[in-house]
């Protein structure tokens, strides 16, 4: 039955590699990650992070020593009438001036200076604390067990991880995941329905159709996409790495990634969450002539998968509630939310085999089912989708 | 043997696309099918391709069941990847019949000088004109040295010019021994190059055989007869109905010995005779006289 595979797989991922289609799209992706993941150095270039220019009126000689001690460099003490901190404001020759009276302060500005009023009020609370300690003779340690903070030590018994470190690691792995495993089965699986319909409307399929059986012509386009979407999502993946180094998201998801079972649990719900859509993918676009009408008719498929990562999202923070429960066994679910139950909650083997059993069996029943409707379905050429079906049904008889 | 198509029928649904259909194609010969539009020959070549089952008959290759690799196929509308350079699918197409990719390769060579477009190679479909998409169309249903080769009206749409290097291509290939079954709605054309036809009308083969016999069992006899005095054999007993065309009349008879009568007639009466010829039967008349008017 697998007769002709490979000159099917092989020409469908040449000429996807080659088209500009797949070339403009990558360089647009990785544009994209790196702009992702260097989002905070790219905005800080457009920032104008300079503070602002300010003088200080006051008595204290300690303020400017105290705001420059948390970090305001760019502060001096003078001593300027209002009229004439007024016009130097005008002129722009400082941004902002602050008469201080004691811990009072009146501060004049041509707009707000958040970073400066705040700062000069941590300096000036903390001078005046000093001040009262000071004055008021306590014992240095009573201030010291005064400010200790409170310890806290949690431990989770549920999957996922033992403290709130770990478990939020996990959840940013499995959100890593679920937002991979969308992202992807829609690019790539509207990729074979284009892939299908477009052999269809360019009539090539009454050459192939001939010489191949439905199923292996399905399995290689799948097969070829999915090698497509190996390669591609390992490259973006690897690029992003490197890209991101350092940032939180990535430091906490290449942690669990040394979790084997983590990662073994992906692969497998990864492989058949894009083969069961995949396959349903590939069954509808040899439904429809014409690829503006492939778009239309994989919309409910890609509704199904809208809700399932919904869901799924929800369960992030709720992996116990009874709807994740049931429908991470209903196989169009499964992929997300068994995922999602295995890494966060305690699951019964039995739950999990279930779930993949069901999983398999959807796949082979909408391959066979595919099969009976894609040898009639190449053939009609027709835009009225339900009667076409009609049609290529009767002709089965 | 050859291909033998055995009381076939096919229906969709309640439709009956070919109703008992039987013809055969000896080995090395070449078959027309004619029919109008929905006559259901397309239907028949996907039956023989297996795109198809057929609702009840048999068909067969050598006493066999048809296998694929033996078969090329030229189907009605351009089949090609319209973004895939020429040479890479022409191989994968070759590919699919279980050529090998470097024998494939040199054969790609060699057809396209043969059809004088080696420049084409490395081009993609979209960027040639349909004369030439049907010239790489052509080479696809070729490439894997079949033995059977079905065309389905690989003539529609082509200039005059590409009609001949095709039809000499098509003539070249029956040479060689390969069985060859095409359609068409343009007769010229299958009467040149068809020494069996068979005429589809609603999916029944309503005339069958090879060519000579049908022209013959369809040959009534006819004069035509262009002369300034056609009125001098009006009333002759042996003529039965006399039709004027644009420059000529033709004249039904009861039979060809009268014809030397009627010259004698307009001849005794001094009349001009430009031409006096017999009207051959054509495949047009047959297939007109048999499926109707807005055949063509």
């Amino acid at each position: 039955m697998l007769h002709n595979f490979r000159p099917l797989y092989t020409f469908t991922l040449k000429s996807r590699i080659r088209s500009k289609a797949f070339v403009v799209s990558t360089v647009l992706t990785l544009l994209f990650i790196f702009a992702f993941t260097n989002a905070d150095k790219i905005f800080s270039v457009f920032e104008d992070s300079e503070q602002a220019s300010a003088v200080v009126v006051t008595d204290n000689p300690d303020v400017v020593g105290t705001l420059q001690a948390i970090g305001y460099e760019d502060v001096t003490s003078r001593d300027l009438s209002e009229a004439a901190a007024r016009d130097e404001i005008n002129n722009g020759e400082v941004d902002v001036v602050a008469f201080i009276d004691e811990y009072a302060v009146r501060v004049i500005s041509e707009r707000p200076e958040t970073e400066f009023t705040t700062m000069l009020q941590t300096a000036l609370l903390q001078l005046r604390n000093t001040e009262l300690i000071e004055t008021s003779n306590v014992d240095p340690t009573v201030i010291a067990a005064l400010n200790e903070p409170i310890q806290l030590d949690e431990s989770y018994l549920g999957r996922g991880g033992e403290n709130s470190d770990e478990l939020s690691s996990a959840s940013a792995l499995v959100y890593a995941m679920l937002m991979l495993l969308y992202i992807s089965i829609i690019t790539y699986g509207q990729m074979i329905a284009t892939e299908v319909t477009t052999e269809k409307s360019s009539r090539v399929m009454e050459l192939i159709i001939s010489t191949t059986h439905p199923i292996t012509h399905m399995l290689a386009k799948i097969t070829a996409i999915g090698t497509l979407a190996i390669f591609q999502i390992g490259f973006f993946l690897g690029f992003g790495y490197v890209s991101a180094s350092g940032s939180e998201l990535a430091t906490s998801v290449i942690e669990n990634a040394g979790n084997t079972r983590a990662v073994a649990y992906m692969l497998i719900f990864f492989l058949l969450g894009y083969l069961l859509y995949a396959s349903l993918f590939a069954v509808l676009g040899s439904l429809v002539s014409r690829v503006e009408e492939a778009q239309q008719m994989i919309m409910p498929v890609v509704m199904l998968l809208v809700v399932a990562f919904f869901v799924a999202i929800f369960g992030l923070n709720n992996p116990d509630a009874t709807i994740v429960t049931v429908l991470s066994f209903v196989p169009f679910f499964a992929p997300m939310l068994m995922f999602l139950r295995v890494m966060l909650v305690d699951v019964a083997v039995w739950e999990v085999a279930l779930s993949i059993g069901l999983l398999v069996g959807t796949i082979g029943l909408t391959l066979w089912i595919g099969s009976k409707f894609y040898r009639g379905g190449v053939l009609f050429y027709g835009t009225n989708a339900i009667k076409q079906w009609r049609q290529i049904l009767q002709n089965r008889q | 043997m050859a291909l033998q198509i055995e009381r076939v029928t096919k229906q969709f649904g309640n439709f009956t696309a070919v109703d008992d259909l039987s013809f055969h194609v000896p080995k090395g010969e070449m078959f027309g099918l004619l029919g109008a539009n929905g006559a259901g020959k397309t239907t028949t070549f996907r039956m023989i391709l297996d795109i198809l089952k057929p609702t009840e008959g048999q068909i067969t290759w050598d006493g066999k069941a048809v296998d694929h690799r033996l078969v090329g196929y030229l189907p009605e509308e351009r089949g090609l990847y319209p973004k895939a350079q020429i040479r890479e699918q022409l191989v994968f197409l070759a590919s699919l019949k279980g050529m090998r990719a470097a024998e494939a390769k040199r054969a790609v060579k060699t057809w396209l000088e043969r059809l004088e477009i080696p420049q084409y190679e490395t081009m993609r479909v979209e960027q040639l004109s349909k004369g030439n998409q049907q010239k790489i169309q052509l080479i696809a249903a070729l490439l894997h040295n079949p033995e059977l080769v079905i065309l389905d009206e690989p003539f529609s749409g082509l200039d005059p010019v590409n009609v001949e290097i095709l039809k000499r291509e098509v003539l070249a290939l029956r040479d060689t021994g390969t069985t060859i079954l095409f359609s068409s709605h343009r007769m010229e054309h299958v009467e040149e190059l068809c020494q069996h036809v068979g005429i589809l009308k609603a999916g029944r083969a309503v005339v069958s055989g090879d060519v000579p016999t049908i022209k013959g069992r369809y040959a009534e006899p006819a004069l035509f007869i262009e002369t300034d005095q056609i009125e001098k054999i009006a009333a002759l007993p042996v003529v039965e109905s006399i039709t004027p065309y644009q420059n000529g009349h033709l004249v039904r008879i009861h039979s060809f010995a009268d014809s030397d009568a009627i010259l004698a007639t307009l001849v005794r009466h001094g009349a001009n005779v430009q031409t006096f010829m017999r009207q051959p039967v054509s495949l047009n008349d047959i297939f007109i006289k048999e499926v109707g008017e807005h055949a063509s």
